[in-house]
C-alpha cells in the first residue's frame, strides 16, 4: 500500500505515523510538503498530529488552506481515502471536508493520557473491529467535538460517528475526557472515505506502548 | 451598560500568533507586513460603573501587565 | 583566567550588575575604559550566570570522566556513549527567575533553550523531564504560578512534540518567594555525529539562523544573578516571549544542516543572546571574529548595539558555514521559513570586533571576556540544621490517618494533574506499562532504552547539605537499578539562595562535595549542569536544593522490573540493610513538623552492592520498588494506588511497643533509609536463592492482593476512597475545592 503523509509547518506526529504504518501494515509511505500543490497517487493521504502553523489562530486553520490541503481537497471529491489524526482532524474540519467544530476541552487543559474508545460504525474499517472496545492515547486541548442539532442527526443517520469516548455507547457521558458531545471521537464523511479522529493509533503498536490497538486499528482501517 | 477592554500583547514584545497569521497571510499572496493578535472583553455591567473601576479589574484580573497592554472603551 | 579573589564582591550595583571593582580590571585589561556595548558585553559574560563566579572553583570537584564519557561539562550538554554507535546528549537547566515573574513564558522558554542546548550538538530530542518547586498549597501565589508553570511547560513542550516523560514536583513553604523550573532534556544521536562549538577555521562566514532579535530578555542573566526585592514587577520588562512554532522549524532545520554535515560549529544564543555565543564559539576555537551588527535581523529597528549584544530572544542559532554549503543551508532555511543571514567572519586575531553603522563598537579580547572574568572563593560557615534530641509524639493509634494524610495531601498526592498535560507519547519511544521509577525511552534497536530520572530532597539537604546531596544521587541511582538499567551519568541543577551569605555558600559547596562523593562512588561523571542562585526574596532563601538528572540505559525492555507482577498472591519481600530512621523522614516533618537531623546514614559501597543486585534479578517477573521518601508505608501504599490492587503485610513485623522503643512501629513504617528496596516476584524461590547466595537479607513480610492496604494491628485502609482521594487532590486544589 502507498500512503502519503502531508507534513505542515508544526505537525509533529508525521514520523510518528508513517512508522505506524509501515509497522503495522507494511506501508510505502512518502512525505509531502503543504506547499505542494500536487499530490503523488497513494491509496491513503494522512493528515498527521501536531500543531500545525503553532495552532495559532485556529488549530488547523492555516495548514487547511495551504496548497497541499486545497490538492486534497480535490483528491476527496474523487473519493481518496483520507486519514486526518488530531490536528489532522482538525485540518478536515478546518477544510470542510468534515463537518462540526473541535473546541477547547471542557476542563480548560490539555489532556494526554490513555482512553478507551468504542468503535461504533465499522464501516470505514472494513467492517472489521465490530463494537470493539479499543485503549488510544489521546492528546490534545482542543478535542472537544460540537457540532448543531441537525448535523447531529445527520451524523447518526448516516452512519458517520467512527468512535466514541468510553465503553458505554450512545449518549453515555461516562468517561468523556474532554466533553465532546454524544463522546465522539471519530468521525467519517457520508461517503465513509474520510476518517477524522482524536485518538493517536500511532501510538500504539507495541506491547510497551501499554496497547496494541492501534495497530490493530490501523491493520483494519488500511484492509481491504 | 457595557465596558469593552481591548487587550493586546506589548508592542515590543514578541507575539507569535501575530507573526505566524501574518506569514500564511504572505504565503497566500497578500501585502501583510506584520500581524498582532490580541483579544477583546465585553462585560454587561449589572450596575453603572466608573471607567476607574473597570481599570482596576484590568490589572487585578483580565489583564497581564507583563506581557500585555489594554484599553478601554465604556458603552452606554 | 584570574586567581580566585579571597574577598566577597560588594553587591551589584543598580545598573548592569558591574561593580567599581569589576570595571577597574576591566579597565587595565582593555588598558582603557570600555566603550557602553563593550560594558554591556562585560556585565553578561561576568554575571553569575554566564561565568559561575560563585561556583566556578567549586564545580571543578565533580568527577567528569568516565569510560562513557564523550564530552563532559563546557559544551552546550553533556554526551555519554550508549553502544551501537549511539549517543545519548543530555542537560538539565534552571529558568526559575523568570516563571516566577511569568510563569508560562517562564516555564516555555525554559523548556524552549534546554531543547536547542541538546539538538545544537546534532541529537534529536526525545525526552524531557522536570523537577518543580511551589510554595506552601496555601500560599496566595502557589496556585496560580504552578497553574502558569504547568501550561507553560505544556504549551512549549507538546507543540515541539518532544514527550514529557517523568519529573517530580513538590511543595514547601521554603519556596514562597521563589519556585523553582527545572528543566532535563535528552536527545540521542549518532556518535559520529556529534557537533561542538568551537569555531575555529579561519576566514569561515558566521551565519545566523532563526528568530529576528527583539528587546526580549536584555540583561536576563543578570537578573538571574540577582536576588529579587520587592520591585520584582519592575524587572518584568525583560520577559522572553517563546515560540514553540518556530522553535520546532528551528530544531528541523538544525537537525538537517547537521546530518547533511554543512557547518563547521553551532551554538544556541541562550543566556546573554550574541554576547556569549560569539565569545564562547570563539574562546574555543582560540580564534575571534568580525561581526557586522547592521545585518543582524531585528524586531525593533530602534535597537542599539548594547541591546543586539544583550537580547536574548528566543529559537536563535549562530553557525559556522562551511565554506561550499552556503548555498545547501540557505535552501533548508528557506524549505522551514527561516531568516538566515550572514553577520560576519572567523579570524585568527584573538579579538572580537563590532560593528554598527561604520563604526567599530567593541573591539574586545576574547580572552578578556572569556578568561578572565571574576572566581570567587567566597567564605562558607554553615549553619548547623537542629538534631532531633526529643522523641516524636507518636502514637499508635492514629497510624492509619497517618498513612492516609501523607498519600492524600500536597506531599505525596497525585500529580496526574499535572502530568496529564504533558503529552507523554508523541514520538513513539515512550515506554507507557512499566511502572514509573524511571522513565523509559525505547532507542531506534527497539529492544533497549534509556532510563531516565530527576530527584531533589531539599528536605535532606537543609539539614545536611553534603549527605544530602549524597543521597539524593544515590535516590537517583536505586531508582535505575529499581527499572534494571545500567546507571551511566548524571547531569545537575545547583539550586540555591544568595551565595554572598557565608551559609549558602556553605550549602553549596558542601552539596557538590556530597554529589561529588556519591557520583564517585557509584561510577557515574556528571556531564553537565547549571547553576541558579540568588534565588531569595527579602532575605528569605530557599532551601538548598541540588537537583539531579540521571540516565542509565536498559539492556532489553524483557528486563525492565514490571508492574505487572504486582498481583493477587505475590509475596513482598523488603531488602533493607538497616533500621529505618524517623529523625529527618518525611513524616516527622509532615505529621510533627519536626524538620531535625541526623539524615540516615549512607553506606555507598552497600548502595552499590544493593542496586547491582537489584538491577541483575528484575525481570518481567520481579518488580523492585526502592524506600525513599515516607519509608516502607508510602511505597506500599505508592504501589497500591497506581496497580489498583491491595496488599496485606504479616503479623508481628515489628518488635513490639516497649517503653525502649515507642517509635518502633512508626520508625518500621515511617522510617527511612538507603540502599533499601521492595521486591515482589511471582518467581520467589529464585529469588531467594540468588538473595541467600550472596548473603543479603531478603525477609518476606507480606502479600499482595484484595482491595485494601492492611497492616494488622497498625493500619487497614479501603483502597477506593483513598485512591480517589491520591488522584484528585491536586485538582481539586487547582479549583479550589480544598485548602491544601
Amino acid at each position: 500500500m502507498r500512503a502519503a503523509v502531508l507534513v505542515f509547518p508544526g505537525s509533529n506526529c508525521d514520523r510518528d505515523i508513517a512508522t505506524a504504518l509501515r509497522v503495522a501494515c507494511g506501508a510505502h509511505v512518502s512525505f509531502v510538503d503543504g506547499d505542494e500543490e500536487t499530490l503523488p497517487e497513494a491509496a491513503l493521504y494522512v493528515l498527521p498530529g501536531g500543531f500545525s502553523w503553532g495552532d495559532y489562530l485556529r488549530c488547523g486553520a492555516m495548514a487547511a488552506r495551504q496548497k497541499a490541503t486545497k490538492a486534497l481537497k480535490a483528491k476527496a471529491e474523487q473519493g481518496a481515502r483520507i486519514l486526518g489524526i488530531c490536528n489532522g482532524f482538525q485540518i478536515l474540519i478546518e477544510c470542510g471536508l468534515l463537518p462540526g467544530a473541535l473546541v477547547k476541552n471542557k476542563n480548560l487543559t490539555f489532556i494526554c493520557k490513555k482512553q478507551n474508545l468504542k468503535v461504533e460504525n465499522n464501516r470505514i474499517l472494513n467492517g472489521k473491529l465490530k463494537g470493539a472496545t479499543l485503549s488510544l492515547p489521546i492528546a490534545h486541548s482542543e478535542g472537544r467535538y460540537i457540532a448543531d442539532d441537525q448535523t447531529l442527526r445527520t451524523l447518526a443517520a448516516n452512519q458517520q460517528i467512527a468512535m466514541r469516548y468510553g465503553t458505554g455507547g450512545t449518549g453515555s457521558t461516562d468517561d468523556n475526557p474532554n466533553g465532546s458531545v454524544d463522546n465522539i471521537a471519530a468521525l467519517t464523511n457520508r461517503r465513509g472515505t474520510i476518517l477524522g479522529m482524536m485518538p493517536h493509533p500511532e501510538r500504539a503498536l507495541y506491547d510497551w506502548h501499554g496497547s496494541c490497538d492501534g495497530k490493530r486499528f490501523l491493520q483494519a482501517f488500511c484492509s481491504s | 451598560m457595557k465596558a469593552v477592554i481591548h487587550i493586546m500583547p506589548h508592542s515590543t514584545l514578541l507575539d507569535p500568533q501575530g507573526r505566524a497569521i501574518a506569514l500564511a497571510l504572505q504565503e497566500q499572496g497578500y501585502p501583510v507586513a506584520d500581524a498582532r493578535q490580541g483579544k477583546r472583553i465585553e462585560l454587561h455591567l449589572s450596575q453603572p460603573c466608573d471607567k476607574a473601576t473597570i481599570e482596576t479589574m484590568c490589572q487585578e484580573l483580565l489583564v497581564n501587565g507583563v506581557i500585555e497592554s489594554y484599553h478601554i472603551d465604556m458603552v452606554d | 583566567m584570574t586567581a580566585p579573589s579571597p574577598s566577597p564582591p560588594p553587591p551589584p550595583s543598580i545598573d548592569d550588575g558591574l561593580t567599581s571593582a569589576h570595571l577597574r580590571t576591566i579597565e587595565s585589561l582593555l588598558k582603557r575604559a570600555p566603550s557602553p556595548t563593550e560594558r554591556a558585553m562585560f556585565s553578561a559574560m561576568w554575571s553569575e550566570h554566564c561565568a559561575y563566579v560563585s561556583s566556578r572553583m567549586h564545580l571543578k570537584r565533580l568527577p567528569q570522566k568516565g569510560a562513557c564519557v564523550i564530552c563532559g561539562p563546557g559544551e552546550n550538554a553533556g554526551v555519554i556513549d550508549i553502544g551501537e554507535g549511539l549517543a545519548c546528549v543530555f542537560k538539565i537547566e534552571s529558568h526559575n527567575h523568570p516563571s516566577f515573574i511569568e510563569p508560562y513564558q517562564g516555564a516555555a522558554t525554559g523548556v524552549g533553550g534546554i531543547l536547542r542546548d541538546i539538538f545544537t550538538m546534532g541529537a534529536r530530542p526525545v525526552a524531557l523531564l522536570n523537577a518543580l518547586r511551589f510554595g506552601a498549597p496555601t500560599h496566595p501565589k502557589t496556585r496560580s504560578l504552578l497553574k502558569g508553570v504547568a501550561q507553560g511547560i505544556a504549551g512549549y513542550g507538546n507543540a515541539i512534540g518532544i514527550p514529557t516523560v517523568g519529573g517530580e514536583c513538590q511543595f514547601d513553604d521554603g519556596y514562597n518567594h521563589n519556585n523553582l523550573v527545572n528543566v532535563m532534556a535528552v536527545g540521542i544521536a549518532s556518535k559520529k555525529q556529534i557537533f561542538y562549538s568551537a569555531a575555529a577555521q579561519d576566514n569561515a562566514r558566521v551565519l545566523y539562523l532563526g528568530a529576528p532579535t527583539g528587546s526580549d530578555g536584555i540583561h536576563g542573566a543578570t537578573m538571574a544573578s540577582a536576588e529579587f526585592d520587592d520591585n520584582a514587577q519592575q524587572k518584568r520588562p525583560t520577559v522572553q516571549v517563546g515560540d514553540p512554532f518556530f522553535g520546532k522549524r528551528l530544531m528541523e532545520a538544525c537537525l538537517r544542516i547537521m546530518a547533511d554535515n554543512l557547518i563547521l560549529a553551532i551554538q544556541d544564543m541562550g543566556a546573554a543572546g550574541l554576547t556569549s555565543s560569539i565569545s564562547e564559539m570563539a574562546d574555543k576555537g582560540k580564534s575571534g571574529m568580525d561581526i557586522d551588527l547592521d545585518t543582524i535581523p531585528l524586531r525593533d529597528a530602534t535597537m542599539q548595539p548594547q541591546d543586539i549584544m544583550l537580547s536574548e530572544s528566543q529559537e536563535r542559532m549562530l553557525l559556522i558555514a562551511k565554506p561550499e554549503a552556503l548555498d545547501a543551508i540557505a535552501a533548508i532555511a528557506q524549505a522551514y521559513r527561516l531568516p538566515l543571514v550572514p553577520i560576519g567572519h572567523v579570524n585568527k586575531s584573538g579579538t572580537l570586533t563590532l560593528r554598527h553603522h561604520q563604526k567599530i563598537v567593541a573591539q574586545l579580547p576574547v580572552d578578556a571576556l572569556c578568561g578572565s572574568a571574576p572566581c570567587y572563593d567566597l567564605p562558607q560557615a554553615l549553619v548547623p540544621a537542629p538534631t532531633h534530641t526529643q522523641p516524636l509524639p507518636v502514637n499508635k493509634t492514629t497510624i492509619a490517618d497517618d498513612v492516609r494524610f501523607l498519600v492524600t495531601s500536597h506531599h505525596s498526592a497525585s500529580r496526574a494533574w499535572l502530568y496529564h498535560q504533558f503529552d507523554r507519547h508523541v514520538g513513539g519511544n515512550t515506554v507507557d506499562k512499566h511502572v514509573g521509577t524511571a522513565a523509559l525511552i525505547v532507542l531506534p534497536d527497539n529492544k533497549r532504552a534509556l532510563a531516565l530520572t530527576v530527584d531533589g530532597n531539599q528536605r535532606y539537604c537543609a539539614l545536611d547539605p553534603k549527605l544530602g546531596a549524597a543521597h539524593t544521587v544515590a535516590q537517583a541511582w536505586r531508582k535505575l537499578c529499581a527499572i534494571g538499567a545500567d546507571p551511566l551519568a548524571l547531569t545537575n541543577n545547583l539550586n540555591f539562595a544568595d551565595p554572598n551569605n557565608p551559609h549558602i555558600m556553605a550549602q553549596l559547596s558542601d552539596a557538590i562535595d556530597g554529589i561529588a562523593l556519591a557520583a564517585r562512588a557509584l561510577n557515574m561523571p556528571v556531564v553537565s549542569g547549571n547553576v541558579s542562585l540568588y534565588n531569595q526574596t527579602a532575605n528569605q532563601p530557599i532551601p538548598p536544593t541540588p537537583i539531579i538528572g540521571a540516565v542509565g540505559v536498559l539492556a532489553s525492555l524483557q528486563t525492565a522490573s514490571a508492574l505487572e507482577c504486582w498481583q493477587d498472591g505475590q509475596t513482598i519481600f523488603l531488602f533493607s540493610p538497616n533500621q529505618p530512621q524517623l529523625p529527618a523522614s518525611l513524616y516527622s516533618l509532615a505529621v510533627h513538623n519536626r524538620h531535625e537531623g541526623p539524615l540516615p546514614p549512607l553506606d555507598l559501597s552497600l548502595e552499590k552492592k544493593h542496586g547491582e543486585f537489584v538491577r541483575a534479578v528484575v525481570s518481567s517477573d520481579t518488580l523492585a520498588c526502592p524506600l525513599t521518601n515516607g519509608g516502607l508505608a508510602l511505597a506500599l501504599a505508592k504501589m497500591a494506588l497506581a496497580s489498583g490492587v491491595g496488599f496485606r503485610l504479616n503479623k508481628d513485623l515489628c518488635p513490639p511497643d516497649s517503653t525502649h522503643a515507642p517509635h518502633a512501629p512508626h520508625a518500621f513504617l515511617f522510617g527511612e533509609q538507603a540502599a533499601a528496596y521492595l521486591l515482589i516476584s511471582s518467581n520467589a524461590s529464585t529469588l531467594r536463592k540468588q538473595a541467600t547466595q550472596q548473603a543479603l537479607p531478603l525477609i518476606p513480610i507480606g502479600t499482595v492482593g484484595g482491595n485494601r492496604l492492611t497492616a494488622p494491628d497498625l493500619f487497614d485502609l479501603e483502597l477506593a476512597p483513598l485512591k480517589k482521594a491520591y488522584t484528585s487532590w491536586m485538582e481539586d486544589y487547582i479549583n479550589r475545592r480544598n485548602v491544601s
